[in-house]
Protein backbone atom coordinates (compact mmCIF):
# COMPACT_ATOMS: atom_id res chain seq x y z
CA UNK A 1 0.00 0.00 0.00
CA UNK A 2 1.17 3.30 -1.04
CA UNK A 3 -1.06 5.48 -0.35
CA UNK A 4 -4.68 5.09 1.27
CA UNK A 5 -7.84 7.33 2.02
CA UNK A 6 -11.10 6.86 3.52
CA UNK A 7 -14.57 8.83 2.74
CA UNK A 8 -12.12 11.57 1.75
CA UNK A 9 -14.16 15.12 1.17
CA UNK A 10 -11.53 17.91 -0.15
CA UNK A 11 -11.99 21.71 -0.45
CA UNK A 12 -11.37 24.89 1.36
CA UNK A 13 -15.29 25.67 3.17
CA UNK A 14 -17.43 22.85 4.67
CA UNK A 15 -20.24 24.64 2.80
CA UNK A 16 -18.72 24.03 -0.36
CA UNK A 17 -16.70 20.61 -0.35
CA UNK A 18 -15.24 19.98 -4.36
CA UNK A 19 -16.03 16.20 -4.04
CA UNK A 20 -18.17 13.68 -2.76
CA UNK A 21 -17.11 11.20 -0.01
CA UNK A 22 -14.73 8.72 -1.65
CA UNK A 23 -12.06 6.08 -0.62
CA UNK A 24 -9.67 4.44 -2.09
CA UNK A 25 -5.69 3.08 -2.32
CA UNK A 26 -3.24 2.90 -4.57
CA UNK A 27 -1.37 -0.46 -3.58
CA UNK A 28 1.08 -0.92 -6.57
CA UNK A 29 4.29 1.05 -7.83
CA UNK A 30 3.01 2.99 -11.33
CA UNK A 31 2.49 6.12 -12.80
CA UNK A 32 -0.65 7.69 -12.10
CA UNK A 33 -2.55 10.92 -13.10
CA UNK A 34 -5.11 13.00 -11.81
CA UNK A 35 -6.72 14.80 -14.94
CA UNK A 36 -9.51 16.97 -14.90
CA UNK A 37 -10.56 21.13 -16.01
CA UNK A 38 -9.16 24.13 -13.52
CA UNK A 39 -11.28 24.66 -10.40
CA UNK A 40 -12.22 21.05 -10.00
CA UNK A 41 -10.15 20.20 -6.85
CA UNK A 42 -7.23 18.23 -8.70
CA UNK A 43 -4.56 20.22 -6.51
CA UNK A 44 -6.54 20.77 -2.90
CA UNK A 45 -7.18 16.60 -3.67
CA UNK A 46 -3.02 16.54 -3.81
CA UNK A 47 -2.37 18.69 -1.19
CA UNK A 48 -4.83 17.21 1.15
CA UNK A 49 -3.01 13.81 0.39
CA UNK A 50 0.14 15.23 0.99
CA UNK A 51 -1.23 17.19 4.56
CA UNK A 52 -0.44 20.60 2.95
CA UNK A 53 -4.47 20.95 3.82
CA UNK A 54 -6.65 19.18 6.54
CA UNK A 55 -9.67 16.82 5.03
CA UNK A 56 -13.29 18.25 4.70
CA UNK A 57 -13.89 14.73 6.75
CA UNK A 58 -12.30 11.13 6.07
CA UNK A 59 -9.36 10.76 6.50
CA UNK A 60 -5.99 9.61 4.45
CA UNK A 61 -2.64 8.08 5.04
CA UNK A 62 0.77 7.86 3.55
CA UNK A 63 2.60 4.16 3.89
CA UNK A 64 5.25 4.82 6.82
CA UNK A 65 4.07 8.26 7.02
CA UNK A 66 2.89 9.28 10.30
CA UNK A 67 3.92 13.12 10.42
CA UNK A 68 1.24 15.36 9.49
CA UNK A 69 3.13 17.44 8.45
CA UNK A 70 6.29 14.87 8.23
CA UNK A 71 8.71 16.75 10.90
CA UNK A 72 10.53 13.27 11.47
CA UNK A 73 13.94 14.00 9.66
CA UNK A 74 13.68 11.94 6.73
CA UNK A 75 11.12 13.39 4.07
CA UNK A 76 8.55 10.37 3.28
CA UNK A 77 7.40 12.02 0.58
CA UNK A 78 8.51 13.39 -2.77
CA UNK A 79 6.86 16.69 -3.77
CA UNK A 80 7.30 18.70 -7.08
CA UNK A 81 5.82 21.92 -6.92
CA UNK A 82 5.01 24.12 -9.93
CA UNK A 83 8.42 26.03 -10.44
CA UNK A 84 6.87 29.28 -9.72
CA UNK A 85 6.02 27.91 -6.05
CA UNK A 86 10.13 28.88 -5.77
CA UNK A 87 10.43 32.20 -4.62
CA UNK A 88 12.03 34.34 -7.85
CA UNK A 89 13.94 36.59 -5.53
CA UNK A 90 15.52 34.29 -3.67
CA UNK A 91 19.18 33.33 -4.95
CA UNK A 92 19.83 29.33 -4.83
CA UNK A 93 21.93 27.43 -7.05
CA UNK A 94 20.34 24.10 -8.18
CA UNK A 95 22.74 22.27 -6.23
CA UNK A 96 21.54 23.95 -3.20
CA UNK A 97 18.10 23.56 -4.12
CA UNK A 98 18.53 19.71 -4.57
CA UNK A 99 20.16 19.42 -1.30
CA UNK A 100 16.80 21.27 0.50
CA UNK A 101 15.17 17.82 -0.31
CA UNK A 102 17.45 16.11 2.45
CA UNK A 103 15.85 17.96 4.92
CA UNK A 104 17.40 18.81 8.11
CA UNK A 105 19.63 15.68 7.71
CA UNK A 106 22.74 16.13 5.50
CA UNK A 107 25.28 13.35 5.57
CA UNK A 108 27.58 12.48 3.38
CA UNK A 109 25.43 9.81 1.87
CA UNK A 110 22.98 12.30 1.17
CA UNK A 111 25.49 14.58 -0.43
CA UNK A 112 26.99 12.00 -2.94
CA UNK A 113 22.84 10.70 -3.76
CA UNK A 114 22.24 14.94 -4.88
CA UNK A 115 25.44 14.08 -7.24
CA UNK A 116 24.06 11.13 -9.16
CA UNK A 117 20.96 12.86 -9.27
CA UNK A 118 21.89 15.94 -10.38
CA UNK A 119 24.16 13.70 -13.48
CA UNK A 120 21.39 11.73 -13.68
CA UNK A 121 18.63 14.69 -14.62
CA UNK A 122 21.41 15.89 -16.81
CA UNK A 123 21.56 19.20 -14.55
CA UNK A 124 24.98 18.64 -13.74
CA UNK A 125 26.50 21.45 -15.95
CA UNK A 126 23.90 24.03 -14.44
CA UNK A 127 24.35 23.01 -10.58
CA UNK A 128 26.46 26.05 -9.93
CA UNK A 129 24.02 28.26 -11.67
CA UNK A 130 20.98 30.29 -10.23
CA UNK A 131 17.59 28.22 -10.18
CA UNK A 132 15.62 30.98 -11.98
CA UNK A 133 18.48 31.27 -15.07
CA UNK A 134 17.07 27.76 -16.25
CA UNK A 135 15.05 26.75 -18.77
CA UNK A 136 11.50 25.32 -17.91
CA UNK A 137 12.36 22.24 -18.80
CA UNK A 138 15.97 22.61 -16.34
CA UNK A 139 14.08 23.95 -13.75
CA UNK A 140 11.41 21.04 -13.52
CA UNK A 141 13.91 18.66 -13.80
CA UNK A 142 15.74 20.51 -11.07
CA UNK A 143 12.80 20.29 -9.00
CA UNK A 144 12.01 16.27 -9.51
CA UNK A 145 15.62 15.81 -8.31
CA UNK A 146 15.20 17.83 -4.95
CA UNK A 147 12.10 15.35 -4.78
CA UNK A 148 13.75 12.25 -5.58
CA UNK A 149 17.15 13.42 -3.20
CA UNK A 150 14.98 11.48 0.26
CA UNK A 151 14.24 8.06 -1.57
CA UNK A 152 10.64 8.47 -1.24
CA UNK A 153 8.57 5.68 -2.51
CA UNK A 154 5.69 8.13 -3.42
CA UNK A 155 5.85 11.45 -5.54
CA UNK A 156 3.52 13.73 -6.11
CA UNK A 157 3.79 16.35 -9.10
CA UNK A 158 1.77 19.65 -9.45
CA UNK A 159 1.44 20.33 -13.37
CA UNK A 160 5.07 19.64 -14.01
CA UNK A 161 4.06 19.87 -17.84
CA UNK A 162 2.25 22.75 -17.83
CA UNK A 163 5.41 24.65 -19.12
CA UNK A 164 7.08 22.61 -21.19
CA UNK A 165 6.81 21.93 -25.01
CA UNK A 166 5.95 18.68 -26.92
CA UNK A 167 9.14 17.36 -27.05
CA UNK A 168 10.18 18.17 -22.88
CA UNK A 169 6.71 16.44 -22.61
CA UNK A 170 8.00 13.39 -23.80
CA UNK A 171 11.06 13.70 -22.23
CA UNK A 172 9.96 14.01 -18.98
CA UNK A 173 6.89 11.66 -19.15
CA UNK A 174 9.33 8.89 -20.76
CA UNK A 175 11.86 9.66 -17.59
CA UNK A 176 9.42 9.61 -15.19
CA UNK A 177 8.07 6.01 -16.41
CA UNK A 178 11.43 4.50 -16.34
CA UNK A 179 12.35 5.88 -12.91
CA UNK A 180 8.43 3.78 -12.21
CA UNK A 181 10.19 0.73 -13.60
CA UNK A 182 13.87 1.00 -11.79
CA UNK A 183 12.78 2.02 -8.56
CA UNK A 184 8.85 0.49 -8.61
CA UNK A 185 8.02 3.86 -6.73
CA UNK A 186 4.55 5.32 -7.33
CA UNK A 187 4.11 8.74 -8.97
CA UNK A 188 1.17 10.86 -9.22
CA UNK A 189 1.00 13.70 -11.87
CA UNK A 190 -1.54 16.38 -11.75
CA UNK A 191 -2.31 17.43 -15.42
CA UNK A 192 -5.19 18.83 -17.48
CA UNK A 193 -4.78 16.24 -19.61
CA UNK A 194 -2.49 13.52 -21.05
CA UNK A 195 -4.01 12.05 -24.02
CA UNK A 196 -0.44 11.87 -25.37
CA UNK A 197 1.05 9.66 -22.64
CA UNK A 198 -2.08 7.54 -21.30
CA UNK A 199 -0.34 4.59 -22.91
CA UNK A 200 2.78 5.45 -20.69
CA UNK A 201 -0.41 5.72 -17.19
CA UNK A 202 -0.87 2.98 -15.14
CA UNK A 203 -4.39 4.32 -14.14
CA UNK A 204 -5.82 7.64 -13.69
CA UNK A 205 -8.94 9.86 -12.34
CA UNK A 206 -11.04 11.82 -14.36
CA UNK A 207 -12.84 14.90 -12.08
CA UNK A 208 -15.79 15.78 -13.86
CA UNK A 209 -17.99 18.53 -13.43
CA UNK A 210 -21.74 18.21 -15.02
CA UNK A 211 -23.07 21.63 -13.96
CA UNK A 212 -20.60 24.53 -13.46
CA UNK A 213 -21.41 24.44 -9.53
CA UNK A 214 -21.66 21.00 -8.91
CA UNK A 215 -20.01 18.88 -6.68
CA UNK A 216 -17.14 16.61 -8.76
CA UNK A 217 -17.57 13.64 -9.53
CA UNK A 218 -14.53 11.18 -10.11
CA UNK A 219 -14.41 8.88 -12.63
CA UNK A 220 -11.84 6.17 -12.60
CA UNK A 221 -10.07 4.66 -15.55
CA UNK A 222 -9.24 0.91 -14.93
CA UNK A 223 -9.25 -0.41 -18.06
CA UNK A 224 -5.68 -1.35 -18.21
CA UNK A 225 -6.01 -3.66 -14.70
CA UNK A 226 -4.86 -0.81 -12.54
CA UNK A 227 -3.71 -1.52 -9.38
CA UNK A 228 -6.30 1.54 -7.77
CA UNK A 229 -9.47 0.67 -6.20
CA UNK A 230 -11.81 3.40 -5.47
CA UNK A 231 -15.76 3.46 -4.19
CA UNK A 232 -17.65 5.93 -3.05
CA UNK A 233 -21.21 6.75 -4.17
CA UNK A 234 -21.04 8.98 -7.02
CA UNK A 235 -18.41 7.45 -8.88
CA UNK A 236 -18.33 6.15 -12.35
CA UNK A 237 -16.24 3.20 -11.97
CA UNK B 1 33.92 73.05 9.20
CA UNK B 2 36.15 71.90 11.61
CA UNK B 3 33.78 73.79 14.03
CA UNK B 4 30.64 71.47 12.85
CA UNK B 5 33.18 68.12 13.87
CA UNK B 6 34.52 69.84 16.98
CA UNK B 7 30.14 70.07 18.01
CA UNK B 8 29.67 66.64 16.51
CA UNK B 9 32.40 65.37 18.73
CA UNK B 10 31.51 66.84 21.97
CA UNK B 11 28.49 65.46 21.61
CA UNK B 12 29.55 61.82 22.08
CA UNK B 13 31.34 62.75 25.06
CA UNK B 14 28.50 63.27 26.82
CA UNK B 15 26.00 60.06 27.62
CA UNK B 16 23.20 60.88 25.57
CA UNK B 17 25.67 60.97 22.68
CA UNK B 18 26.83 57.87 23.37
CA UNK B 19 23.24 56.43 23.83
CA UNK B 20 22.58 57.73 20.38
CA UNK B 21 25.27 56.08 19.11
CA UNK B 22 25.08 52.67 20.52
CA UNK B 23 21.18 52.80 19.49
CA UNK B 24 21.44 54.22 16.05
CA UNK B 25 24.46 51.00 15.64
CA UNK B 26 22.11 48.61 17.26
CA UNK B 27 18.76 49.67 15.16
CA UNK B 28 20.95 49.67 11.92
CA UNK B 29 22.03 46.05 12.86
CA UNK B 30 18.74 44.53 13.79
CA UNK B 31 17.35 46.42 10.71
CA UNK B 32 20.73 44.92 8.65
CA UNK B 33 19.77 41.22 9.99
CA UNK B 34 16.33 41.24 9.46
CA UNK B 35 15.97 43.39 6.63
CA UNK B 36 16.96 40.58 3.52
CA UNK B 37 14.30 38.15 4.58
CA UNK B 38 11.39 41.22 5.06
CA UNK B 39 12.27 41.76 1.62
CA UNK B 40 12.74 38.20 0.34
CA UNK B 41 9.65 37.73 2.12
CA UNK B 42 7.52 40.44 0.55
CA UNK B 43 6.58 41.92 3.92
CA UNK B 44 8.54 45.43 3.31
CA UNK B 45 5.18 47.11 3.79
CA UNK B 46 4.09 45.12 7.13
CA UNK B 47 6.54 46.93 8.90
CA UNK B 48 4.96 50.22 7.90
CA UNK B 49 1.72 48.79 9.39
CA UNK B 50 2.82 47.59 12.24
CA UNK B 51 4.23 50.97 13.09
CA UNK B 52 0.64 52.83 12.68
CA UNK B 53 -0.79 49.62 14.24
CA UNK B 54 0.68 49.98 17.56
CA UNK B 55 0.06 53.93 17.98
CA UNK B 56 -2.99 53.83 19.70
CA UNK B 57 -1.69 50.69 21.81
CA UNK B 58 1.07 53.35 22.35
CA UNK B 59 -1.29 55.69 23.97
CA UNK B 60 -2.74 53.53 26.20
CA UNK B 61 0.00 52.03 27.53
CA UNK B 62 1.07 55.76 29.08
CA UNK B 63 -2.39 56.00 30.20
CA UNK B 64 -3.00 52.96 31.86
CA UNK B 65 0.68 53.58 33.15
CA UNK B 66 0.11 57.10 34.17
CA UNK B 67 -3.58 55.50 35.89
CA UNK B 68 -1.89 52.55 37.72
CA UNK B 69 1.19 53.92 38.31
CA UNK B 70 2.60 51.55 37.31
CA UNK B 71 6.29 51.23 35.43
CA UNK B 72 6.09 52.94 31.86
CA UNK B 73 8.07 51.08 29.49
CA UNK B 74 6.03 47.77 30.15
CA UNK B 75 2.96 49.35 29.96
CA UNK B 76 3.98 50.76 26.93
CA UNK B 77 5.82 47.30 25.08
CA UNK B 78 2.70 45.54 26.10
CA UNK B 79 0.33 47.86 25.03
CA UNK B 80 1.76 48.72 21.42
CA UNK B 81 2.04 44.55 21.23
CA UNK B 82 -1.76 44.17 22.20
CA UNK B 83 -2.49 46.92 19.52
CA UNK B 84 -0.56 45.56 16.91
CA UNK B 85 -1.55 42.17 17.03
CA UNK B 86 -5.17 43.82 17.43
CA UNK B 87 -4.49 45.66 13.74
CA UNK B 88 -2.96 42.35 11.75
CA UNK B 89 -6.42 40.28 13.28
CA UNK B 90 -8.59 43.12 12.33
CA UNK B 91 -7.02 42.82 8.89
CA UNK B 92 -7.31 39.32 9.03
CA UNK B 93 -11.07 39.40 9.44
CA UNK B 94 -12.00 41.93 7.26
CA UNK B 95 -10.06 40.10 4.40
CA UNK B 96 -12.00 37.15 5.00
CA UNK B 97 -15.68 38.58 6.31
CA UNK B 98 -16.05 41.11 2.63
CA UNK B 99 -13.67 39.45 0.19
CA UNK B 100 -11.64 42.76 -0.13
CA UNK B 101 -8.17 42.50 -1.19
CA UNK B 102 -5.89 42.40 1.59
CA UNK B 103 -3.85 46.00 0.76
CA UNK B 104 -7.36 47.65 0.46
CA UNK B 105 -8.27 46.13 4.29
CA UNK B 106 -4.78 47.29 5.46
CA UNK B 107 -4.89 51.12 4.71
CA UNK B 108 -8.61 51.50 6.12
CA UNK B 109 -6.84 49.72 9.55
CA UNK B 110 -4.29 51.62 9.35
CA UNK B 111 -5.74 54.99 9.00
CA UNK B 112 -8.47 53.78 11.35
CA UNK B 113 -6.04 52.45 14.14
CA UNK B 114 -3.57 55.81 13.79
CA UNK B 115 -6.63 57.63 14.10
CA UNK B 116 -7.80 56.09 16.79
CA UNK B 117 -4.59 57.01 18.50
CA UNK B 118 -4.69 60.90 17.37
CA UNK B 119 -7.87 61.27 18.79
CA UNK B 120 -7.07 59.60 21.73
CA UNK B 121 -4.14 61.99 22.42
CA UNK B 122 -6.14 65.17 21.47
CA UNK B 123 -8.12 63.86 24.36
CA UNK B 124 -5.84 63.00 26.91
CA UNK B 125 -4.32 66.04 27.62
CA UNK B 126 -2.33 64.59 30.50
CA UNK B 127 -1.17 61.49 28.78
CA UNK B 128 2.13 63.98 27.71
CA UNK B 129 2.09 61.70 24.43
CA UNK B 130 4.48 63.41 21.74
CA UNK B 131 3.12 63.08 18.18
CA UNK B 132 5.92 64.13 16.38
CA UNK B 133 8.55 61.76 18.50
CA UNK B 134 6.40 58.55 17.75
CA UNK B 135 6.29 59.80 14.08
CA UNK B 136 9.65 60.63 13.87
CA UNK B 137 11.73 59.28 17.05
CA UNK B 138 14.09 61.05 19.19
CA UNK B 139 16.89 58.98 19.37
CA UNK B 140 18.41 61.74 21.62
CA UNK B 141 15.85 60.88 24.38
CA UNK B 142 16.52 56.89 24.30
CA UNK B 143 17.68 55.31 27.88
CA UNK B 144 19.70 52.30 28.57
CA UNK B 145 16.71 50.72 29.01
CA UNK B 146 15.72 51.36 25.50
CA UNK B 147 19.29 50.63 24.41
CA UNK B 148 19.48 46.99 26.33
CA UNK B 149 16.10 45.94 24.80
CA UNK B 150 17.34 46.90 21.61
CA UNK B 151 20.44 45.05 21.97
CA UNK B 152 18.73 41.60 23.06
CA UNK B 153 16.07 41.79 20.15
CA UNK B 154 19.21 41.95 18.28
CA UNK B 155 20.46 38.87 19.91
CA UNK B 156 17.45 36.78 19.77
CA UNK B 157 16.98 37.71 15.75
CA UNK B 158 21.03 36.83 15.18
CA UNK B 159 20.79 33.72 17.00
CA UNK B 160 17.69 32.59 15.05
CA UNK B 161 19.47 33.77 11.78
CA UNK B 162 22.43 31.73 12.35
CA UNK B 163 21.82 28.59 14.30
CA UNK B 164 18.44 28.11 11.88
CA UNK B 165 19.99 29.53 8.49
CA UNK B 166 18.68 26.29 6.66
CA UNK B 167 15.75 26.40 8.37
CA UNK B 168 14.97 30.21 6.90
CA UNK B 169 16.81 29.43 3.49
CA UNK B 170 14.44 26.36 3.05
CA UNK B 171 10.98 28.45 4.06
CA UNK B 172 12.10 31.83 2.03
CA UNK B 173 13.17 29.37 -0.90
CA UNK B 174 9.89 27.76 -0.86
CA UNK B 175 7.74 27.33 2.39
CA UNK B 176 5.50 23.94 1.05
CA UNK B 177 8.00 22.11 0.07
CA UNK B 178 10.17 23.14 3.07
CA UNK B 179 7.69 22.40 5.56
CA UNK B 180 7.09 18.56 3.90
CA UNK B 181 11.18 18.40 3.87
CA UNK B 182 10.75 18.47 7.83
CA UNK B 183 12.28 21.66 8.30
CA UNK B 184 11.22 23.70 10.86
CA UNK B 185 8.68 26.05 9.09
CA UNK B 186 6.44 26.29 11.68
CA UNK B 187 8.44 28.27 14.25
CA UNK B 188 9.39 30.54 11.37
CA UNK B 189 5.78 31.00 10.60
CA UNK B 190 5.37 31.54 14.23
CA UNK B 191 8.52 33.58 15.08
CA UNK B 192 8.67 36.05 12.17
CA UNK B 193 5.87 37.99 12.97
CA UNK B 194 6.53 38.57 16.25
CA UNK B 195 10.30 39.32 15.72
CA UNK B 196 9.40 41.45 12.79
CA UNK B 197 7.26 43.15 15.73
CA UNK B 198 9.64 43.76 18.78
CA UNK B 199 12.01 45.25 15.68
CA UNK B 200 9.30 47.73 14.80
CA UNK B 201 8.44 48.15 18.78
CA UNK B 202 12.56 48.61 19.89
CA UNK B 203 13.22 51.02 16.66
CA UNK B 204 9.66 53.07 17.50
CA UNK B 205 10.97 55.19 19.94
CA UNK B 206 14.57 56.23 18.31
CA UNK B 207 14.09 56.32 14.80
CA UNK B 208 9.82 56.74 14.44
CA UNK B 209 7.12 55.24 13.83
CA UNK B 210 7.65 56.32 9.77
CA UNK B 211 10.98 55.43 9.14
CA UNK B 212 10.72 51.94 10.81
CA UNK B 213 9.97 50.38 7.89
CA UNK B 214 12.75 52.19 5.53
CA UNK B 215 15.55 51.07 8.07
CA UNK B 216 13.87 47.54 7.60
CA UNK B 217 13.97 47.55 4.16
CA UNK B 218 16.85 49.74 2.61
CA UNK B 219 19.67 47.31 3.45
CA UNK B 220 18.64 44.61 1.73
CA UNK B 221 17.17 46.71 -0.96
CA UNK B 222 20.74 48.49 -1.35
CA UNK B 223 22.72 45.05 -1.98
CA UNK B 224 20.13 43.53 -3.85
CA UNK B 225 20.41 41.00 -1.04
CA UNK B 226 19.32 37.65 -2.03
CA UNK B 227 20.64 35.38 0.73
CA UNK B 228 19.05 35.21 4.34
CA UNK B 229 21.88 36.45 5.76
CA UNK B 230 23.77 39.16 4.23
CA UNK B 231 27.10 40.61 5.80
CA UNK B 232 27.17 43.67 3.13
CA UNK B 233 23.39 44.38 3.66
CA UNK B 234 24.87 44.52 7.88
CA UNK B 235 27.74 46.71 7.10
CA UNK B 236 25.85 48.72 4.68
CA UNK B 237 22.75 48.88 7.36
CA UNK B 238 25.50 50.04 10.18
CA UNK B 239 27.30 52.25 7.79
CA UNK B 240 23.91 54.67 6.51
CA UNK B 241 22.87 54.95 10.80
CA UNK B 242 26.23 55.87 11.41
CA UNK B 243 26.16 58.47 8.81
CA UNK B 244 22.87 59.17 9.05
CA UNK B 245 23.09 59.95 13.16
CA UNK B 246 26.52 62.32 12.01
CA UNK B 247 24.30 64.20 9.76
CA UNK B 248 21.40 64.78 11.92
CA UNK B 249 23.70 65.77 14.75
CA UNK B 250 25.63 68.31 11.61
CA UNK B 251 22.17 69.73 10.39
CA UNK B 252 19.92 69.24 13.73
CA UNK B 253 17.54 66.75 11.59
CA UNK B 254 15.74 63.90 12.92
CA UNK B 255 17.87 60.99 12.79
CA UNK B 256 15.54 58.44 11.47
CA UNK B 257 14.59 60.88 8.39
CA UNK B 258 18.07 61.85 7.83
CA UNK B 259 19.02 58.16 7.96
CA UNK B 260 15.70 57.06 5.34
CA UNK B 261 17.21 60.53 2.78
CA UNK B 262 20.41 59.36 2.41
CA UNK B 263 18.85 55.88 1.81
CA UNK B 264 16.93 56.93 -0.78
CA UNK B 265 19.54 58.91 -2.21
CA UNK B 266 21.61 55.98 -2.43
CA UNK B 267 19.18 53.39 -3.67
CA UNK B 268 18.45 55.90 -6.82
CA UNK B 269 22.06 56.39 -7.23
CA UNK B 270 22.65 52.77 -7.76
CA UNK B 271 19.55 52.69 -10.13
CA UNK B 272 21.32 55.00 -12.48
CA UNK B 273 24.19 52.95 -11.78
CA UNK B 274 22.89 50.21 -13.19
CA UNK B 275 20.99 51.70 -16.01
CA UNK B 276 23.57 53.29 -17.01
CA UNK B 277 25.84 49.75 -17.13
CA UNK B 278 22.85 48.09 -18.67
CA UNK B 279 22.60 50.80 -21.57
CA UNK B 280 27.09 50.45 -22.88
Amino acid sequence: MFLRWENLVTGFAKSNPLNQPFSGEISEPGLYAILGPNGCGKSTLMRTWIGLMNPLSGTSQIEHCNCKHSRNDTPCLGYVPQFHRVNPHFSITVRDLVRQGLGRTVDGEGLARVEKLLLEWDIMGDAGRPFHELSMGQKTRALVARALVSQPKLIFMDEPLASLDAHCQNVLINALKDLVNRTQICVLIIDHHLEHHSELLDGYFIFQREHYLDVCTIAFSRDRGTPIHTEGSDLEC
Amino acid sequence: MLKVFEDIFSYFTMEFGQIALVGTLLVALLSGLLSPSVVLKEKSYVGDLLAHYVFPGVVAGYFVAGFFSIPMLPALFVGAALSGYLGTFVVEFLVKSLRVPNDAASVVTLTGFFGLGVVAVSKLKGTRVDLHAFLFGNILALTWVDVILLGLVALVTACLLFFMRSDWEAWICDPEFARLAGFRVNVLERFFPVLLTLAVLVSLFSVGALMVSALLTLPAVLVSSRRVVSPKSILLSLGIGVLGLLGALAFDWPVGSAIVTLGLFLVLGKAVVVRALRCF
